[in-house]
């Protein structure tokens, strides 16, 4: 027994079954219609316009510099050589004691051969 | 990749949906041909003029397409939610029409009986259509997906979006509503009792 001879149909089954049979039929230009739509909504899946815009100058410049964390270094330096510019090199000495006052570029020994190198020569 | 399209009339509605969306023109065709007819039968049913019939049947189409990129297989049934599209654009059209609210629609009278008078030479499906015109919404729209379409209780409360006890109120007050519509025509038709 389905259900629907469960529920009593006040004997509208005749009528029911008459519309099943006889449904609506739609025309063939609105089915056109229809497949015109699916195809022109599917036609724009995948495809959204990429932006394409030249990239600005802070752009360039940043990229170029390696990003955010780049040029925060660089204007970080940037202001380090104008604060030491203002301040003088004489002031650097509180800062690296006796560079100054100890020893000149000429005098510093890049390479002690007398000691380290030959001690390692002789060890061969 | 595209399938041919005979190849799809073994795909589940909502497999054929997913294909459309990841771009297949066949998929396309073949939803068409499963689905437009159904949503325009339906918008037929609940507005019984084809020219709105036809308008609401392509609005809702129009939404599965837009639709088909987010569809996820087994969250709901294709033809489920395509009645309730269908069946809620045309009960805002309904509304439009009438200038009332879903809950203002009048009950049956018995003078409204007199009405179906002028169709006493058509046949059984043309006197149900026009009497089906004569419900409240909601009960047009439960005896069309019940009776017509052969949805079961549970289907229709999802597409309607109500209780399946609620389905079988409306169901059955639209019965006695088309029986009462009907009963006067019956004999003069013909038909008898079924």
């Amino acid at each position: 027994m389905t259900e629907h001879s469960k529920e009593k149909n006040f004997g509208l089954d005749a009528f029911f079954d008459a519309a099943r049979n006889q449904p609506p039929m739609p025309s063939g230009d609105f089915m056109a219609r229809i497949l015109a739509d699916a195809e022109g909504v599917q036609a724009g899946f995948g495809t959204t316009p990429v932006k394409t815009e030249a990239p600005g100058l802070w752009a360039s410049l940043s990229a170029l510099f390696g990003g955010i964390v780049g040029v925060g270094g660089m204007a970080t330096a940037a202001l380090a050589g104008v604060w030491i510019g203002f301040a003088g090199v004489g002031g650097i000495d509180a800062y690296w004691p006796g560079a100054a006052s100890e020893a000149t570029i000429a005098s510093v020994d890049l390479m002690p051969a007398g000691t380290f190198l030959s001690a390692a020569l002789e060890g061969n | 990749m595209s399938m041919a399209f005979d190849a799809l009339s073994e795909v589940s509605d909502e497999a054929l949906l997913v294909l459309y969306g990841n771009g297949d023109p066949a998929a396309a065709r073949a939803l068409t041909v499963r689905f437009a007819p159904l949503a325009y039968r339906v918008a037929y049913r609940m507005l019984t003029d084809g020219a709105e019939a036809e308008d609401v049947a392509q609005e809702a189409m129009l939404r599965l397409w837009k639709i088909a990129p987010e569809w996820r297989n087994g969250e709901a049934k294709v033809s489920t939610w395509l009645y309730r599209v269908v069946t809620n654009l045309a009960t805002d059209r309904l509304r439009k029409r009438r200038g009332v609210g879903l809950d203002e629609a009048p009950e049956i009278e018995d003078g409204k009986a007199s009405v179906l008078e002028v169709m006493i030479a058509e046949d059984r499906a043309a006197v149900l259509q026009k009497a089906l015109d004569l419900l409240p919404d909601r009960q047009r729209q439960a005896i069309i997906l019940r009776h017509i379409e052969g949805l079961s209780n549970p289907q229709i409360a999802e597409a309607m979006e109500i209780g399946v006890e609620a389905v079988e109120s409306l169901t059955a007050r639209g019965k006695r509503g088309l029986a009462k519509l009907l009963a006067d025509q019956r004999e003069e038709l013909g038909f008898g009792d079924d």
